[in-house]
């Protein structure tokens, strides 16, 4: 402090105390003895403030200081707790050790107005390729010993074949459809849909690491569980209409996954959410959960649902495929086809229901661009496909993969193979099982 | 013994006949023209709202709450439309399902491309029986007349609907 400031100091000092005597003093005077005791100590106070501050801010930087400590310790204590928690490499090889699996699953469904359609199943999946799901008459039902059930579905997978049969004890029905798979190509790439009665614990290692988010961590019937958020690929889901996103919760410590949930709209514009829950693994099962029985005197509608993948394979020479909006010129081709992909048959034998059939064929890019802007810029346009000049169908454009587009053919009641005969450039090898 | 002759030739006579009308009958059924033609039922799609719509008429809404519900005035689809019907399995009961003609398809499918979120009435000889909401654009042609419907039912409305 300068002499300046201190004899400013001093004097503004001097003022203050005559005005506090004035102000406070209820006697006419005060001792001047007393009145120099209170200067003397005031100003000792004063000649000391930046030592009085020093300290006081001390007093304060302590529990700062502490409390940035602790919150750095307790940092490093989390990540370094969660450094050890299970990768998403680690769930897929406790995925791979699988051989059965039990869960419950809850599928809710905000079909229309009003409240969401909930129903509960118990599925039970077992190594290769076996399933079965019971779904309950109403949740009450869940937790009794021999529940009331509305639906039983069971499932039984070969590569190139499938046995589907659903019972329905309410009415004593059964309806058993079989799927058969073909291609003309070298392998099949079907990969059979994800849900309630077909979950595939071995599609989620066909999700890379980096397609994966954590979202932290938290407690599922008191275990603590890690949790990753990914993508589903859409071809997994038959009926996804857009991102079906999946949140897998595994255990911290040993990577089993303990809950499931997946969510997604589906072709007719509900949100369908998925839950997958009270997972066990690998508990032995009956092998009678999976047998393929109807029971007697029970009626059974039967159908035959035919996949077929076709490589390098296109329309015949002359045929004539043109799509565009109704009345105008069209906008796409027979020479924008890239190819014929994939073809379906649903037949039913033994009823008057027609055949259903549906080819799906991949466009050129810029064939998709100019349908894509098209259709973007005319959102009310009606698109349509005229079939080598004997049928006008409106083909789906709603398809998982932006690049294809599918018809329904059932009007010209022809069945599959002979589409291929007819119309592609290749055909393939039907042999009855 | 006249008499008695002239009887028994009649009783032939009749047997023959009801031979003759047995076969001719057992023909015609199975050649589906016998008398036993299932009846026609009126089949038509038109817009609907559950608000009041001017123009539209009022009529009893489907299901059992029978709220009522406003029809456009123009049918969207009628039995001309229909190409084939059968009863179709539905969960633990039954419904009608339906292939419509080309134009058909495509009458449906701009219909429902253009009404996305709107409803529908699915209607049998003027009577609401569905009402569905329009979710997305029909393409296919294939539709269902849903109704916790027996096989019975079914059948017969299916039978019913595509009498030409």
């Amino acid at each position: 402090m300068t002499d300046t400031d201190r004899s400013n100091y001093q004097s503004c000092l001097d003022g203050n105390l005559d005005r506090l005597l004035q102000l406070g003093e209820p006697t006419p005077r005060m001792p001047e003895n007393l009145k120099a005791f209170i200067r003397s100590r005031l100003t000792e106070v004063g000649a000391k403030p930046e030592s009085k501050n020093i300290l006081s801010r001390k007093w304060a930087v302590w529990p700062l200081a502490a409390t940035v400590m602790t919150a750095l310790v307790l940092i490093v204590l989390w990540y370094g707790n969660s450094s050890k928690a299970v990768a998403w490499a680690d769930v897929q090889e406790r995925l791979e050790q699988v051989r059965t699996m039990t869960c419950m699953a809850r599928i809710e469904n905000s079909a229309t107005a009003g409240n969401p359609i909930t129903e509960m199943f118990k599925v039970y999946h077992q190594d290769p390729g076996l399933s079965r799901s019971e779904l309950y008459v109403s949740d009450a039902d869940i937790h009794i010993d021999e529940p009331r059930l509305k639906l039983i579905s069971i499932n039984r997978r070969k590569h190139d074949r499938e046995e589907l049969l659903r019972l329905f004890p309410g009415a004593r029905r059964a309806e058993w459809e079989t799927r058969i798979f073909r291609t003309n190509g070298r392998e099949l790439h079907y990969a059979p849909a994800v849900d309630r009665a077909a979950v595939n614990w071995k599609l989620f290692n066909q999700i890379t690491a980096d397609k994966t988010r954590r979202i932290g961590e938290r407690m599922i019937n008191g275990v603590s569980a890690v949790g990753f958020e990914f993508d589903v690929p859409r071809q997994w889901y038959i009926d996804a209409f857009g991102k079906v996103r999946a949140q897998l919760w595994a255990g911290h410590d040993d990577g089993n996954v303990l809950f499931i949930e997946w969510n997604y709209r589906n072709a007719l514009g509900q949100n369908v959410k998925t839950e997958l829950s009270d997972i066990q693994w690998n508990a032995p099962l009956e092998a009678n959960l999976f047998d393929l029985v109807v029971p007697d005197g029970w009626s059974i509608g039967r159908s035959e649902t035919e996949s077929a993948e076709y490589v390098n394979t296109g329309f015949v020479p002359g045929f004539i495929l043109q799509i565009g909006p109704e009345g105008r010129e069209p906008l796409v081709i027979t020479g924008d086809v890239a190819g014929v992909v994939k073809g379906e048959q649903v037949t039913r034998p033994d009823t008057g229901i027609p055949s259903e059939v549906r080819i799906t064929i991949q466009l050129k890019p810029e064939a998709v661009q100019r349908l894509r802007d098209y259709a973007n810029a005319n959102p009310d346009a009606l698109i349509v496909a005229d079939f080598n000049r004997q049928i006008k169908v409106v083909p789906s454009l709603t398809a998982a993969d932006s690049s294809v587009l599918s018809f329904d053919l059932s009007v010209l009641d022809l069945s599959l193979a002979e589409l291929e005969q007819r119309y592609f450039t290749t055909t393939i090898e039907r042999k009855r099982p | 013994m006249t008499i008695h002759r002239k009887t028994k030739k009649q009783y032939l006579t009749i047997c023959a006949f009801l031979v003759l009308a047995a076969l001719f009958t057992t023909a015609l059924s199975a050649a589906g023209l016998s008398g036993d033609q299932p009846r026609r039922i009126r089949f038509e799609l038109r817009l609907a709202s559950y608000e009041k719509m001017d123009g539209w008429k009022s009529v009893p809404g489907p299901y059992a709450a029978k709220t009522d519900i406003w029809i456009s005035p123009e049918a969207a689809l009628t039995n001309a439309e229909l190409a084939r019907a059968w009863p179709q399995p539905d969960g633990d009961g039954f419904s009608v399902g339906f292939l419509l003609t080309e134009e058909g398809a495509l009458k449906l499918a701009r219909l429902t491309k253009s009404h996305v979120g709107e409803f529908v009435a699915l209607m049998l000889d003027g009577r609401v029986v569905s009402a569905p909401k329009i979710m997305a654009e029909i393409t296919g042609g294939r539709a269902f007349i849903q109704g916790k419907l027996n096989e019975e039912e079914a059948r017969s409305i299916a039978e019913g609907i595509t009498v030409k």
